[in-house]
């Protein structure tokens, strides 16, 4: 079996980076196709020995050299998805691989979804099923239209695979197979055990908050902004946040001051991330990766949206919604940091979600009719 | 209210034939954007005038392509004129590329999108037509459809009902509105054709027209009929026409190039028979009660087989001679379906009044 993995998001590669090597044992062969440019990937220190080996360092997760760079580049969501749309026509027209895989709710994932579709090629979607029930996002509008479209789905929950059902899919598409963000979680985190990325800022564990934000409604959004400083200017610890999604930009052009409490700095890869989640005393995000990461390395969250699609994280107590509010923030964040740690992990969070992967994939994939 | 309507091919110009003059008596501004995706100068001025259509506001230019650059330069396009324009909603009609392009770049600008003809399913996902209509469903805050069935096919997907409306079929209003002094354009006899004693056939898709063999049974089976068989054919199908085994200048055969909207209602009306791939033919023949043979493996206009106007068979000959011939022997009266009418355009007007709401939190 033939496999084209598309890699839209810097999300997509600690998703599918446990599910390589599975599915090379499996006999399944798989190609990378990756939306950004070469230049955008960002090369780690051993290059030179990651090339011998015909890897590549994502973001400090090591994947195979993908087949294409699309370089969709920037521009509106229609502008990018219109060029990723062509591209990835291209690319499926001369290659018919046998199925093409698509990660999440990027706006990449719909437009290969719907080139692959279009050229008769069936599509899997990895970590399907979630919702958050508002239309109004344009993730969740990638999501339901991916599982329109979709020939299997795998799930990260249970209450994804009943969302799925919900929506007239027919179940035997459909693969509970859990969270590989999880897997990467329990893989990685044994090679971080003797690195102290806090100690390198000058952080005692468990002495600070971890924050990270990302989504538009929050950044885009002043009242929700200011709201969300405030709540950190009420953090009992230093919050340090590293920015990658332009927060100090957003910050400035809404004239709102970061609080003496936070420290922002810059953008980190996947490994410094999560040594530093893991020593965090609690974490506030917005990010679905994170709430999954804080749950599995057992660090309180605080999630800061009205919703979240990943409600095993809710109700095991690893995780709490918050609106963008001050005083509501600081409540939470001060119960987070003191509530227990011992919640039991979400069903099928574990090592052997790639090896479930790859099980549905050799039953094979029967085309939608 | 101020909707911008969005077409991109033949079909959709003849839905939004009815549309726009009542549009327009109940003070709803609605001016058209049209994405070229199907330009050829002269038959889209042919389809404008014969419908009698307003210029479009805006003509994007996209022109043909594969699926993936049609789409992409229709979101693009319309993407910009959204943002220009911000209009109350976006109306789409039908399953081509531009109604794909138009929902999706609304639906991300929070523009809502008002689908026309939703809820038609064939179940083959490997006719493009059909990821069109899932996708654009998905995407629409108000789903106006042109049979019971449809709805079925929402819910099954999950699409609530508050957000359907059984509106009828724009196409059946527009024949019955078209369908006058259709006669005295007398195209058949200037073809050199008797009416009643021809065979009108439309093939087009690419499973009939690309695939060798489907189109060597297909010519196949009309040198085998009884009747002469008139085909307006696509300058990209005519080519392939010999080498599937039909002789130049065959009698049995008449070749002719595209014809426009009321020459076409007017050949539908007077043949015996039509043979067709095309799905708004099938609703076409269905209400000028002239019975319909459409070689396609399935269709989404199940209703027309229901009401016995319509049969399926496949690109075989021996079952396409035998589908004519089954037409021909069955009855030509046949219940028109349920609002297939000409209140069509005045029950969209009224769902557009009833509000149209971006789609829920």
């Amino acid at each position: 079996m033939r496999l084209i993995v598309v890699v839209g998001a810097r999300p997509h590669v600690v998703k599918i980076s446990p599910l390589l090597p599975e599915l090379k044992r499996a006999g399944i062969s798989v190609q990378l196709a990756f939306t950004g440019s070469r230049e955008s990937v960002r090369r780690q220190e051993d290059a030179d020995e990651e090339q011998r080996a015909g890897g590549i360092g994502f973001y400090g997760v090591k994947l195979p050299q993908p087949s294409w760079f699309l370089d969709v580049g920037t521009g509106s969501y229609a502008a990018t998805a219109g060029r990723a749309m062509v591209a990835f026509e291209d690319i499926f027209v001369a290659e018919h691989p046998d199925a093409v895989m698509v990660v999440g709710d990027a706006n990449a994932s719909l437009a290969a979804a719907i080139s692959a579709v279009k050229s008769g090629l069936p599509v899997v979607h990895l970590e399907a099923g979630l919702r958050c029930g508002d239309m109004q996002t344009p993730e969740e509008i990638n999501r339901v239209l991916i599982s329109r479209v979709a020939a299997v789905h795998l799930t990260p929950t249970e209450g994804a695979l009943e969302n799925l059902e919900d929506e007239g899919i027919e179940p035997e598409r459909i693969y509970f197979v859990g969270s590989t963000v999880a897997q990467a979680v329990l893989t990685y985190i044994k090679e971080l055990s003797g690195f102290s990325a806090c100690g390198e800022l000058g952080l005692a564990p468990a002495g600070y908050v971890l924050g990270s934000f990302h989504r538009a409604e929050n950044l885009a959004h002043a009242p929700s902004l200011r709201g969300i400083m405030g709540g950190l200017s009420r953090s009992p610890l230093p919050v340090l946040i590293p920015d990658s999604d332009g927060l100090a930009e957003e910050l400035a052009g809404r004239d709102i001051t970061l609080p003496a409490t936070v420290r922002l700095i810059g953008a980190v890869d996947y490994r410094m991330m999560l040594a530093l989640e893991r020593d965090a005393a609690a974490i506030i995000t917005d990010s679905s990766g994170v709430q999954v990461e804080a749950c599995m390395v057992r660090v309180p969250c605080v999630t800061v949206r009205e919703c979240s699609e990943l409600i095993p994280t809710l109700t095991c107590g690893a995780n709490h919604l918050v609106a963008p509010d001050g005083v509501l923030i600081g409540a939470a964040l001060d119960a987070a940091i003191t509530q227990t740690r011992t919640w039991a992990e979400p069903k099928r969070w574990d090592r052997a979600v790639s090896d479930r992967v790859a099980r549905a994939l050799r039953r094979g994939i029967t085309p939608l009719s | 209210m101020r909707i911008i309507v969005v077409v991109g091919a033949r079909p959709n110009f003849i839905k939004i034939g009815p549309l726009m003059p009542a549009f327009a008596a109940a003070g709803i501004e609605a001016p058209i954007a049209h994405t070229g995706q199907h330009y050829d100068a002269s038959m889209s001025d042919v389809f404008f005038s014969d419908l009698d259509l307003p210029a479009p506001t805006w003509f994007l230019g996209v022109g043909s392509g594969t699926h993936a650059v049609q789409t992409g330069r229709a979101m693009i396009a319309l993407e910009e004129l959204l943002v220009a324009e911000h209009p109350d909603a976006l109306f789409v009609v039908g399953d081509v590329n531009s109604t794909l392009a138009g929902a999706l770049a609304a639906s991300k600008i929070g523009v809502p999108v008002v689908h026309l003809e939703a809820g038609l399913r064939s179940g083959d996902m490997s006719m493009p037509e059909e990821l069109n209509r899932l996708v654009t469903d998905q995407l629409s805050s108000l789903l106006l459809t042109p049979t019971p069935t449809a709805a079925d096919n929402l819910a099954a997907e999950g699409i609530d009902a508050d957000r359907v409306d059984f509106v009828g079929n724009i196409m059946a209003e527009s024949v019955l509105r078209n369908s006058v002094g259709l006669e005295e354009r007398e195209v058949a006899a200037r073809l050199g054709l008797t009416p009643g004693e021809y065979v009108l056939a439309t093939v087009h898709r690419p499973e009939n027209t690309d695939i060798h063999e489907n189109l060597a049974q297909i010519v196949s089976a009309f040198l085998g009929l009884e009747l002469p068989v008139l085909f307006p054919v696509h300058p990209r199908t005519r080519p392939l026409l010999a080498s599937a085994g039909l002789a130049e200048g065959d009698p049995r055969v008449r070749l002719v190039d595209p014809v426009g909207y009321l020459d076409m209602l007017a050949l539908q009306r007077e043949a015996a028979v039509v043979v067709t791939d095309s799905g708004g033919i099938q609703e076409e023949t269905c209400m000028l009660h002239t019975p319909c043979v459409t070689v396609r493996r399935n269709t989404e206009r199940q209703i027309t087989l229901e009401i016995g106007s319509n049969r399926l068979v496949s690109a075989n000959s021996g079952e396409i001679v035998a589908g004519v011939a089954d037409a021909l022997a069955a009855p030509r009266t046949w219940p028109l379906p349920e609002r297939w009418d000409d209140a069509v355009a005045s029950r969209v007007v009224a769902a557009l009044q009833r509000g149209v709401t971006p789609l829920a939190r």
